[in-house]
């Protein structure tokens, strides 16, 4: 739609898409029937979204020249959700369940550190902690340790059933998909001079790191690696550094499966949302009548940078993950997103003749 | 209209009748109802569970007496042990894939005598799968055909560990009765009815010891019927077999040639593994005792107490034993130690003709090899070709059973049964003592005088007890020295009940003091232990110079035995560690399969 002289332009979509009978890995069977389940058609999802685009671009008059300027926004966003699966008692144990929000992340709520060993001792006391406490060095709680909620209040840190009615001490704690896409082109050109700039991001979404996911966890994930991000030990508990993010220095704690950062949790959750300048570029454009005289039709310098800074909550936890880089390979076992993506500077000149 | 009507009726006929015509199976794939015709056939497919099933690497297997510089986290215990969301053990496929075999061959195969022969290999394999997962979970679900996908045992509670034991007796039986007693080959990598019978003596004995130690009394069976079970296998491949043990009369040579040469030995090997380079089937036992690369596996300072002295009596009653030097330590002791182990004057085997001898080239420990001073030397290939001195380059076979196990499983089952006897001994262990020179064990000198060292808990087996308890202890001395890294050792602890033999001490050889020290007495100075506040020393005063916690660790400080782990706490958790968990997947997907004890897997259930 194009209004105003086309000066205005906007595109609106919204959307609701059925895709029936996913061929999906074959609902889980037990092991003990001794092979893979054959692959079936058996889930539908439905998905729901919308994007939207909206453009304005304009010249006006300043001091006898033009100046031209275009601001240009996108949005959108999307969920998807299972309405047919076979999975009667909604069990984790297989693929999928009805009702499921593809990208759901169930998880403990734990938001605090245990600030001395008594209170670690007295709450361990009340709090069968022993499904998350793999790696702790004689199994005995201590200051620095994360405290798990008892949210379901039957004195064990547990996962109840293993279902979504019976979940233990999990909820949902997030999504990993991306709430809101967003982009951002502005523009502007006067007196030979020309500036644009692209802003790109997403809204809120979240990751629970992998367990080898080592860019993140450093040593709790595997010391073997002998990664050590620079700033590690500023950042775990000790008794002289309690506000720290990090638990006491523990090895395994993320990588082991019953260590107490290895399941996804409320204080280790990490919200990628993320503003980028993915591009700004300045240029000046000599005047024609000036260069037409040596011949020359257009003479123009510029300077343009790509993914010059980021902004993210993540960024405060690890410098080396990039949160965009994580949209593409937070997939793969490694979560290898700490590649960072390249920021480039470019100075240049353009000649026409 | 009539006549359409018939036309139209012989038609529906026509499609009715030919079912069977219509029924295509894809002729680029293999499918059950096609295959499973032949001998040949049968053969190729049981041959997978050779190779998925048996234990190619025995010599890999950590315990409290040969360790290496990574504790598994088994070894470990505590809360290094957690529960697995899935595997950990409990697969299913190799099972499902010989009772498909089972089931099919009855059908497809109009060979009675290939049917009768490989249902047998099946079966035989079944017992084993099944030993494997007793071992592991205690009770397990019994499936005897191919389940398909909405069969109701699928989310059936686990079958009593009796009901899985009489169907493996009954397994390993019809094994035995239908198996061939040997293979043209002459050889015995294939399972023959002598594999059936050992294969029972060691479940039997297992279960047998396990219930007995565990006081676990079942609706079924009781202990002493497993084992009687054990020992009349045994007896009967002693008796009926044409095993015997390898000997040529040179006690100091036969028992490092039995683990060493090519091919296995005929005689005493029942079932073993055809490793060959030819077919780029090797295993890496050799680049474990002469590479500083391959985790460093050592034997540890229990371990080699337990070795008697050559005239029978025991090294731990001889008055400062546990003070003494390595080179002194290992004199005189059976002739099986040294070869085990490097002591003074070791050198490797070297393969003329056939012929097999010591090269001469005297190797002392590598204190950069093991982490404990005792370094392993079973297993290893001769020396004449350097080349399979590297990773995975060893071919000599690998042993599942020998003849040797067979006689010691016949003396501790008759012992824990209460019916063992002095003959008994003579045509079992006797026959291995007889081997490497050393006397005989007596029982009644071993019931009146049972070794403290034996049962003590700093160092042994505390929990033996009754008119057998002696020789009960000598048999368990003469099946760790025999048996040494043989992949049997964990299972023993666990049918023992013995698990406080993994948190006793995992040490070393034993250092006076700082100084120099010529560990292997040949006249040259191996290893310069000093501190932090003493000059580092030249480096030529010594192969190794070793710092005090920094390059070496010993217990009292500045002297004691090398400790091989620092701060290192195992635990072993006695109302835990004698079962595996089983995963919680599966048991969220079958809520009724319960949990063992005291594993904390999460679930409410």
């Amino acid at each position: 739609m194009a209004m105003f002289n086309n000066r205005l332009e906007f595109t609106g979509e919204a959307y609701i898409r059925d895709t029936k009978d996913m061929l999906t890995d074959g609902i889980a069977l037990p092991n003990l029937y001794g092979a893979a389940s054959p692959k079936e058609n058996t889930a539908d999802l439905r998905t729901k979204g919308y994007e939207l685009s909206l453009g304005w671009r304009d010249q006006v008059n300043v001091g006898g020249r033009p100046l031209g300027y275009s601001i240009k926004g996108t949005l959108s966003d999307y969920s998807s959700e299972i309405t047919k699966y076979d999975n009667e008692n909604k069990t984790f144990a297989k693929d999928y369940y009805v009702g499921q929000k593809i990208g759901e992340i169930w998880g403990f709520v734990a938001d605090d550190l245990f600030q001395t060993d008594a209170e670690a001792a007295e709450y361990s006391k009340q709090v069968n902690l022993a499904y998350v406490n793999g790696k702790i060095p004689g199994g005995v709680w201590k200051a620095g340790d994360l405290k798990y909620i008892d949210l379901d209040g039957d004195g064990i840190i547990g996962i109840g059933a293993n279902t979504v009615n019976d979940p233990g001490d999990r909820k949902i704690i997030g999504n990993s998909l991306p709430s809101l896409s967003y982009g951002l082109n502005l523009g502007l050109d006067y007196a030979g001079f020309d500036v644009s700039v692209f802003f790109q991001g997403t809204g809120n979404h979240y990751w629970y790191f992998s367990p080898y996911s080592f860019a993140f966890w450093g040593p709790f994930s595997q010391p073997m690696t002998s990664y050590l991000p620079k700033n590690f030990l500023e950042q775990c508990w000790d008794y002289d550094n309690t506000d720290a993010y990090f638990p006491r220095a523990v090895a395994y704690l993320a990588y082991n499966g019953k260590g107490q950062l290895y399941h996804a949790n409320t204080r280790y959750l990490q919200n990628i949302r993320y503003l980028r300048l993915k591009n700004l570029s300045v240029g000046y454009t000599i005047p024609g009548k000036i260069t037409k005289k040596i011949g020359v039709d257009k003479f123009r310098v510029y300077f343009s940078g790509e993914n010059i800074a980021y902004w993210s909550p993540l960024k405060e936890h690890s410098a080396y993950i990039d949160p965009e880089a994580a949209m593409v390979s937070r997939s793969s076992s490694y979560n290898r997103a700490f590649y960072p993506w390249q920021k480039s500077y470019m100075f240049g000149v353009d000649i026409t003749f | 209209m009539k006549k359409y009507i018939i036309i139209l009726a012989v038609a529906l006929l026509g499609f009715t009748s030919c079912e069977d015509w219509l029924d295509k199976y894809p002729q680029s794939k293999m499918t059950p109802e096609t295959y499973f015709k032949s001998a040949t056939e049968l053969q190729l497919f049981t041959n997978s569970l050779y190779n998925n099933l048996l234990d190619k690497a025995p010599f890999n297997e950590q315990s409290d007496q040969y360790i290496n510089t990574t504790p598994s986290d088994y070894i470990r215990g505590g809360t290094n042990r957690i529960v697995p969301n899935s595997g950990g053990g409990w697969t299913w496929g190799d099972l499902r894939k010989l009772n498909m075999a089972l089931a099919w061959m009855e059908t497809n195969c109009e060979d009675p005598e290939a049917v009768k022969q490989y249902s047998a290999v099946c079966r035989f394999f079944r017992a084993y799968f099944y030993f494997d997962k007793i071992k592991r979970f205690g009770d397990v679900p019994w499936v005897d055909h191919e389940l398909q996908s909405d069969d109701p045992l699928l989310y059936a509670p686990r079958d009593s560990r009796e009901t899985v034991m009489s169907h493996m007796i009954e397994d390993a039986d019809y094994a035995y009765e239908n198996l061939p007693a040997s293979y043209s080959s002459g050889h015995h990598y294939r399972v023959t009815k002598w594999a059936a019978l050992a294969l029972k003596s060691r479940f039997c004995l297992y279960e047998g010891t396990f219930r007995k130690y565990h006081g676990l009394s079942l609706d079924g069976h009781d202990a002493n019927y497993y084992l009687q079970q054990s020992a009349d296998a045994s007896l009967k491949l002693m008796q009926e077999s044409p095993h015997k043990l390898y000997s040529t009369g040179n006690p100091d040579l036969d028992y490092a040639v039995l683990f060493s040469e090519y091919d296995e030995n005929v005689d005493e090997f029942i079932l073993s593994i055809n490793f060959d380079v030819a077919l780029e089937m090797m295993h890496n036992a050799t680049a474990i005792g002469l590479m500083n690369s391959q985790g460093r596996h050592s034997l540890t300072k229990k371990f080699v107490n337990a070795y008697l002295m050559k005239d029978g009596t025991r090294f731990t009653d001889k008055p400062g034993w546990e003070t003494m030097q390595f080179k002194d330590e290992v004199k005189d002791r059976d002739p099986r130690l040294a070869q085990t182990i490097r002591i003074p004057g070791y050198s490797r085997l070297t393969e003329a003709g056939g012929k097999y001898s010591y090269s001469g080239k005297v190797q002392g420990p590598d204190m950069d090899i093991t982490l404990t001073g005792y370094q392993t030397a079973k297993f290893l290939m001769p020396e004449n070709n350097a080349s399979n001195d590297k990773f995975d380059r060893s071919y000599n076979d690998i042993a599942v059973f020998r003849l040797g196990e067979v006689y010691l499983n016949y003396a501790e089952a008759k012992a824990e049964l209460g019916t063992l006897t002095q003959d008994d001994l003579n045509i079992s262990v006797n026959l291995l003592r007889k081997r490497v020179g050393m006397p005989d064990m007596n029982m009644s000198e071993a019931n009146a005088n049972p070794d403290p060292y034996m049962a003590s808990a700093e160092w042994g087996y505390t929990n033996v007890s009754g008119a057998n308890k002696g020789v009960i202890l000598e048999i368990r001395r003469e099946r760790q020295v025999e048996l040494a890294q043989e992949g049997l050792r964990q299972a023993d602890i666990i049918r023992w009940k013995a698990g406080k033999c993994m948190e006793q001490k995992i040490i070393g050889i034993y250092f006076p003091g700082k100084g120099v020290y010529d560990i292997d007495g040949d006249g040259k100075n191996d290893i310069c232990i000093y501190g932090p506040e003493d000059p580092v020393p030249d480096k030529n005063v010594a192969t190794y110079l070793r710092l005090i916690g920094s390059t070496i660790y010993l217990t009292d400080g500045d002297k004691g035995y090398i400790e091989p782990y620092q701060n290192l706490t195992i635990s072993f958790n006695e109302s835990r560690d004698y079962l595996y968990p089983i995963p919680i997947d599966d048991r969220s997907l079958n809520p009724q399969l319960s949990q063992n004890p005291g594993w904390d897997d999460g679930l409410s259930y």
